[in-house]
């Protein structure tokens, strides 16, 4: 019963260890992955409003993007590309009789690009020529598409969008489930930018999204971003509201920092279910060393040595944990297949990789040896004749 | 030096029991040749375990000099200890101490694996001493599964293991039945007559009466 309870506490120790582990390393995949989707080393901007007087200027004065200003940022010779964004939320379409709202969007190529809006192959995506041409075509997001068109193909049919017909030219792929970034596209249909400002009578925009040249030098092209749009917009280049900047660079250094802390909180919790486990094994070996005095007493006297005693307890707690180790990862194999099977939103795919398989084995090593090494020194120097004389 | 195996000069030991310290053996000197058949004989409590212990190297006298087959060993170090007892001592106890989870040829077996021996010599040692002291049919029967007589016909094997000098018997026939006790008395007979140095620790008349001389011990002194 009590070697049951001890392999017990030493199973559920590692299957924690483990578990934690591999959620927490999922987690950061994860986000990783979704982040991508949003663009890597791409920084987005958006007009905010002065907080700070400039030159005989008052503060609260909103700054405005249009979209000459894609151009204009796009000249800059650190800049690698740029794209210009605008969009509204819950507007009406509809195909055929079934009709919904969803967000909309006006965008340039570029934009796309940056963002990583993929369509599927049987279509395309908003380009240069429909932009100029300001064309009614559409690219619709997955979600939109199953909602009006079922099993139905899209691509090629005509949609209402707020009682004007679009015709769609693509789709979006699926994308990752998004729980962590809101920006997933899903709910999204996506038309020229030129289009979009002559529809709803816009003369601004709402984001620039770039790509440094250098990313290494990421830091210098957002300050020369900066100190250009503040002697074009006239504000203060030191007024951090005026351009609301969002750097995918610090984000990703955020998430690693994050799901780091994660990581090591959970791994924590494990190691320290491990120590009372130890402490059971421990516990236990002492009970089997007084049990087996006069065992040891027997054999001091057949001649064995200290080391010899030493080693064969410390050998079995070794086995205890590794029995106990065995059937932690085990659980904890089919536990994250099972979880790979549910697909429980944000939690990922977590997986026994060989550094969650590392780290696991250390920690159990270092159990064993702390939980064995005690009464085993204690079993080897028992006193031979005392040993023998224990009934 | 001569051709003793035993050698004891003056041995003292004292047991601290708190603030009084008890001496069990209060300078004790004797000399055992090779090839003799000893009884160490007295009441109990006269210090007989004592010496038992000290002889064979389970612990260390207090004062006073012990050499086995000329080495000085009233102060090694634990381990020289143990491989001596391997080696050098084969002990048979009154009551068996036989390992009840090993069979005849496990408990038989385990001094040579101590010793670090090979297993086919092992094996063929083991076989050898069980058919000497006559329980070759028993070699794979548990302790538990044998009479007292067969048990301690064992524990004689695995004494022999190492092929040690001396065989030290604590009360070898204590637990049998006066026939099978004799039975016992033969086989140490017979290894005596083969050349081994036998020391029995005894309180039986019957016993010391079978041995070349005695020892006596009272209070801790020869009488």
């Amino acid at each position: 019963m009590r070697a049951f309870l001890t392999l017990f506490g030493l199973t559920w120790g590692t299957t924690a260890i483990m578990l934690m582990l591999a959620i927490g390393e999922a987690n950061k995949n994860m986000m990783i992955k979704q982040m991508s989707y949003l663009g890597e080393n791409t920084v987005s901007l958006r007009p905010g409003h002065t907080t700070m007087t400039f030159k005989g200027l008052g503060k609260y004065r909103r700054i405005k993007f249009d979209i000459e200003d894609v151009d204009r940022l796009k000249s800059l010779s650190c800049i690698d590309t740029a794209g210009g964004q605008v969009n509204t939320g819950n507007i009406n379409m509809r195909y055929k009789n079934k009709e919904a709202a969803f967000d909309l969007a006006g965008i340039q190529p570029t934009w796309a690009a940056l963002r990583n809006v993929l369509v599927n192959d049987d279509g395309r995506g908003i380009n240069q020529s429909d932009v100029i041409k300001k064309r009614r075509v559409a690219v619709l997001g997955n979600k939109i598409k199953d909602t009006l068109f079922g099993k139905e193909k899209a691509v090629g049919k005509n949609i209402f969008i707020k009682n004007s017909p679009y015709l769609i030219v693509g789709v979006l792929k699926p994308k990752y489930e998004a729980t962590f970034f809101k920006e997933m596209h899903e709910d999204t249909a996506f038309i020229p930018i030129t289009t979009f400002m002559t529809m709803f009578n816009y003369n601004y925009i709402e984001s620039i999204v770039y790509k440094p040249k250098n990313i290494a030098e990421n830091k210098q092209t957002l300050s020369t971003v900066t100190h250009f749009f503040a002697r074009l917009k006239s504000f203060n280049p030191d007024d951090k509201n005026a351009i609301r900047i969002w750097d995918m660079a610090d984000s990703s250094d955020f998430i690693n920092n994050f799901t780091l802390g994660l990581q090591v909180f959970m791994g924590i919790v494990g190691v320290f279910t491990m120590i009372v486990a130890a402490v059971g094994v421990a516990n236990i070996m002492n009970v089997i060393v007084e049990e087996r005095t006069k065992e040891i007493g027997i054999k001091m006297a057949l001649g064995i040595k200290r080391r010899a005693v030493m080693f064969q307890f410390i050998f079995e707690s070794f086995l205890f944990i590794i029995i106990g180790g065995v059937f932690g990862f085990i659980i904890s194999k089919i536990i994250c297949a099972g979880l790979k099977i549910a697909h429980i939103k944000g939690m990922g795919e977590p997986e026994v990789t060989l550094y969650v398989a590392l780290i696991t084995t250390i920690v159990l090593g270092m159990a064993a040896f702390w939980a064995g090494f005690f009464p085993a020194k204690r079993a080897s120097q028992l006193d031979p004749v005392e040993a023998l004389r224990w009934q | 030096m001569n051709n003793s195996v035993i050698k004891v000069n003056n041995i003292v030991k004292e047991y601290n029991t708190g603030t009084v310290s008890v001496a069990a053996l209060k300078g004790v000197s004797f000399e055992i040749k090779k090839g003799e058949l000893i009884a160490v004989t007295g009441r109990s409590g006269s210090g007989k375990s004592t010496l038992m212990h000290i002889i064979g190297c389970l612990d260390q006298p207090t004062r006073g000099s012990y050499f086995l087959d000329n080495i000085e060993v009233s102060s090694l170090h634990p381990n020289k200890l143990a491989e001596i007892r391997n080696l050098k001592i084969g002990f048979v106890f009154q009551s068996f101490n036989l390992l009840p989870y090993l069979s005849a040829f496990g408990n038989v077996e385990l001094p040579m694996i101590f010793a670090g021996i090979e297993k086919n010599k092992r094996e063929k040692r083991v076989n050898e001493l069980l058919e000497l002291v006559g329980m070759s049919e028993r070699a794979l029967h548990k302790p538990t599964e044998m009479s007292g007589g067969e048990q301690q016909r064992i524990a004689v094997a695995r004494s022999l293991a190492n092929n040690p000098e001396i065989i030290l018997a604590d009360e070898p026939t204590g637990n049998l039945d006066s026939k099978i006790g004799e039975s016992i008395m033969n086989l140490f007979m017979k290894l005596w007559e083969s050349g081994k140095t036998i020391i029995m620790i005894t309180h039986d008349p019957k016993v010391a009466d079978k041995c070349q001389r005695k020892i006596e011990l009272l209070d801790g002194e020869i009488l």
